[in-house]
């Protein structure tokens, strides 16, 4: 069991990761600027960062973060409607389980991005097409989650509620959920990563009018990889961004739990 | 599980497909499109154009599943390694942590072009790709997994003058065993969606190619039919992993 | 209980239908909406639902089934307005969308827009990026693009595997030096023939470019087999040059000048020589659907592309100047390209052509006659 964080250690950990990433960047300008391969093609690190910091400023950057942000959050909410429902009601019978586990095993390796040229025929190349993608590969993180997080309850806890005369229902509220509410939100955390990354990688698969991907796409078209590179990075950066900011929102929802980490 | 609760599950499971096929049936003779034909013809497609068929084998099957392979060893590897190192120190994990999380945001389809300069157009890139994208939950489930491994087991251990290579592989490593295996599990379905990926471009042979170019030859029946031996592939995998499962913690417990 | 658990049903349900009712954004199109509507229809039945691709499944038929049912509407309002509009001469829609390929083909298109010809013609035209033509189609038949670009080959091959397709306009004829296959200087690659066993890049495989190389390298007694083809985009094909990840590229302009400037290629052959001279190598084409609703439309595109086409084929230097604005050619290079012969109009019987070739490369499975799939004059 890991022991809580004190609220000292909470900066200095954030100040070692920052040094870690500092330390990447250093290799990496190092190893830019040895020209390993010819700068044309990969421009030093801190030239690429540089790009990225400039591209906050670039109005068009905005206008496709919008448009990225927005499918993704789309395809997710979509996911979360349909996978976590499922997921409660998974958990609590062992038998639409047992029947539902095939099925899942089978069209859960199928690729998002596999799907894209279906999805283009349907729905074209727009946010249609992207929040499709998205909520294709979100579901199953957070079906497999909720339903471990479902399953993880203290059955003497589920004995004890019914022995009160709480029905089925009931029971699955207020004694299944809370238990499983941590893992449903590891499922979520889960699940946001995957959708940011699907989104961008629908756009770039996929092309579009709009989006991060798609800025990505067209800066090499026209042969601007510094452009195109700080698109890559600063994808990283916001799906890192979302991460930290889900891990403080776990951190101050789930105190008191310290062990929930089902991944799936 | 007994025999009846057995046969109960494989009845239930049997069923369950029956009532999938029969959905996919009812609804693409409903939509009567093009695009997405009927299982009458997918799944003959997927008997006599892949499955059965030689050529297929070794054109796309194998090649894609080489990759996953090697790609997939790469990663366990080097994570597995790597995670018990860093899971050991909550310090050094606390450095490390956020570059892996980093790498993992980025999107792979992003990494293409790079890599396609960095390691060439043949298989290393592939590899590499799949390497690359799958690292990230094994290592963070191996750190999670030696973090949580039970300190009085490890003190018991050091008590009784057990050397650290020892306490590490008889003590560490089989406790952490069941986070590893999960971190492994899921990098397997990444490996699949990340081979898909890596035959997007520049490629000359693999699964995902042939999916590729059945779209840009609007050949739907092929495509489906692809998509149905991905997911045959991927329960394959999986089931292969898992029987390895077993038999590693099966053999640690002991 | 039971009715506890109706209750929970019925929580699912509203839950389904407020995310249903969320899902629909600005930018959908009609067929999208209507696929919501389905998705909340489809959460109520709980078994049914147990998988995405079930409801992916059936979202997309659904949609596939509203989409025809929505352009038939569309269809009949369109014919509706188009009757009356035959005679006014006025617009089915103003606003289009056309899918482009960041090359130099494509350039009558840049002129058009800058110069206005298409708001002369009371169209608002917007474009969008496509790798090739074969990702252009599906984004036109589901109505995400009112007009694409792209290499008659994918047309032809959409049209045999079933896709309803129509040719409306033909743009680019090739011109000498357009498109090349070109080597390293030191790599001991410096004719055709040496190419035998070696690694050739292309951008799309089966398409234009494959055909006219296949047929170049029968003139030198090769087939395809005695190569490896691979497919590599052409932005990235120069770098995969110059490291030597591929031996040969084979590429249109801006890049087969850019090859020869920065890297000093090995021109090997001018593909489209000989039997290609003057080949058909892209154009315009659409849904025989869009063609049918849209033909007002349709002919003003065409009107305004051809007084571009025009523009750029005889004023001078209209080509340097556009095309340095959607591409990575400095004016410089843009002035020096060898551009295509880019035409305007169609003429069904000199594409056949296309279609033979593809029939002799097993790239077409059956005989097609080009006029059948082409607008009318």
């Amino acid at each position: 069991m890991t022991a809580p964080r004190s609220r000292l250690s909470v900066p200095t950990a954030w100040t070692r990761g920052a040094i870690g990433v500092l330390v990447l960047f250093a290799l990496a300008e190092a190893m830019t600027r040895a020209e390993f391969v010819t700068p044309a093609y990969l421009p030093p690190a801190s030239s690429i960062v540089g790009e990225t910091v400039g591209l906050l400023g670039d109005g068009e950057f905005w206008d496709a973060l919008g448009s990225t942000m927005w499918a993704t959050l789309l395809g997710l909410l979509r996911a979360v409607v349909i996978a976590i429902p499922l997921g409660v009601v998974l958990g609590l019978s062992k038998r639409a389980y047992r029947a539902s586990v095939t099925i899942v095993e089978l069209l859960r390796p199928v690729p998002s991005v596999a799907l894209i040229p279906l999805a283009t025929l349907v729905y074209g190349r727009g946010t249609a097409m992207k929040v499709f993608v998205v909520t294709y590969a979100c579901i199953w993180p957070l079906l497999f989650n909720t339903f471990y997080g479902m399953r993880s309850v203290d059955p003497v806890a589920v004995d004890t509620a019914r022995a009160f005369g709480l029905g089925r229902v009931k029971t699955a509220v207020r004694v299944n959920l809370p238990s499983a509410a941590p893992f449903i939100f590891t499922g979520l955390k889960i699940a946001s990563a995957v959708a940011l990354i699907l989104a961008i990688s629908a756009e770039i698969v996929g092309g579009g009018a709009s989006g991060l991907g798609i800025e990505m796409v067209e800066a090499r078209a026209v042969s601007d990889l510094q452009r195109s590179y700080a698109y890559t990075l600063i994808s990283g950066v916001i799906g890192l961004i979302v991460y930290v900011v889900l891990e403080f929102v776990e951190g101050r929802l789930f105190a008191w739990n310290t062990s929930s980490e089902v991944e799936s | 599980m007994t025999a009846v609760e057995r046969l109960q599950d494989v009845a239930l499971r049997v069923a369950a497909l029956v009532g999938l096929y029969l959905f996919w049936w009812f609804a693409t003779s409903r939509a009567d499109s093009l695009f997405f034909p009927e299982p009458t013809d997918v799944l003959p497609a997927v008997w006599d154009d892949w499955l059965t068929d030689g050529d297929t084998w070794t054109e796309n099957i194998a090649p894609s599943v080489v990759r996953i392979f090697y790609g997939f060893l790469l990663a366990a590897v080097v994570s597995v390694a790597l995670g018990v190192a860093i899971g050991r120190s909550r310090r050094v994990s606390e450095y490390v942590e956020p570059i892996v999380h980093f790498v993992r945001s980025i999107p792979p389809p992003a990494l293409l072009p790079l890599f396609l300069i960095l390691f060439g157009i043949g298989d290393t890139q592939k590899v590499v790709l799949i390497a690359v994208g799958v690292f990230p939950p094994i290592l963070l489930n191996t750190i999670d997994g030696v973090r949580s491994v039970d300190a009085l087991q490890l003190d018991t251990a050091a008590a009784y003058q057990i050397s650290r290579w020892d306490r590490i592989t008889k003590v560490m490593i089989p406790s952490a065993s069941p986070k590893i295996f999960a971190g492994l599990r899921i990098s397997m379905s990444i490996a699949v969606i990340l081979m898909v990926i890596s035959e997007l471009l520049a490629a000359t042979d693999g699964l995902g190619f042939r999916i590729l170019q059945a779209s840009r030859d609007f050949a739907y029946v092929d495509l489906w039919a692809g998509l149905v031996v991905l997911g045959i592939l991927g329960i394959v995998l999986n089931a292969g992993l898992s029987m390895l499962e077993h038999r590693v913690l099966r053999w640690t417990r002991s | 209980m039971k009715t506890g658990l109706w209750r929970f049903l019925a929580l699912l349900i509203a839950l389904a239908m407020v995310a249903a009712a969320c899902g629909g954004s600005d930018d959908d199109s009609e067929s999208s909406d209507d696929t919501e509507a389905v998705d909340a229809a489809d959460t109520d039945d709980a078994a049914d639902t147990d998988d995405a691709a079930d409801t992916g499944d059936d979202e997309a038929d659904d949609a596939a089934d509203d989409a025809a049912g929505a352009a038939d509407d569309e269809d009949h309002s369109d014919d509706a307005m188009a009757d009356d509009a035959m005679a006014d001469g006025e617009l089915e829609k103003t606003e289009i969308k056309l899918g482009v390929i960041p090359i130099a083909d494509v350039a009558p298109v840049f002129i058009a827009l800058e110069r206005g010809f298409f708001e002369e013609e009371g169209l608002t035209v917007t474009t969008e990026f496509a790798a090739g033509g074969a990702q252009a189609i599906p984004a036109a038949v589901a109505g995400d693009i009112d007009l694409a670009f792209g290499a008659y080959p994918s047309a032809l091959r959409a049209i045999e595997q079933g896709i309803d397709m129509t040719i409306t306009q033909e743009a680019v004829r090739s011109g000498p030096l357009f498109a090349g296959m070109y080597s390293m200087p030191d790599s001991g690659i410096d004719t055709l023939e040496d190419v035998a066993g070696k690694t050739i890049a292309v951008n799309t495989l089966n398409n234009i470019v494959q055909i006219a190389v296949e047929a170049q390298l029968g003139e030198v007694g090769l087939t395809l087999d005695d190569v490896t083809l691979v497919e590599i985009g052409f932005p990235d094909m120069v770098a995969t040059l110059e490291l030597g990840d591929v031996d040969v590229i084979t590429v249109v302009e801006p890049f087969g000048t850019i090859a020869r400037n920065t890297l000093d290629a090995t021109l090997l052959v001018d593909i489209f020589t000989g039997p290609l001279a003057d080949f058909p190598v892209a154009g315009w084409y659409t849904t025989t659907e869009w063609v049918e609703a849209n033909p007002n439309t349709l002919a003003a595109f065409n009107r305004a592309f051809a007084k571009a086409t025009d523009i750029a084929v005889n004023e001078e230097g209209a080509l340097a100047a556009i095309v340095p604005t959607y591409t990575s050619a400095t004016p410089e290079a843009a002035a020096a390209l060898n551009y295509p012969n880019m035409v305007a109009g169609i003429d069904a019987d000199y594409l056949q052509i296309v279609a033979d070739y593809m029939v002799e490369q097993a790239l077409l499975d059956n005989p097609m006659t080009v006029a059948d799939v082409s607008i009318d004059g």
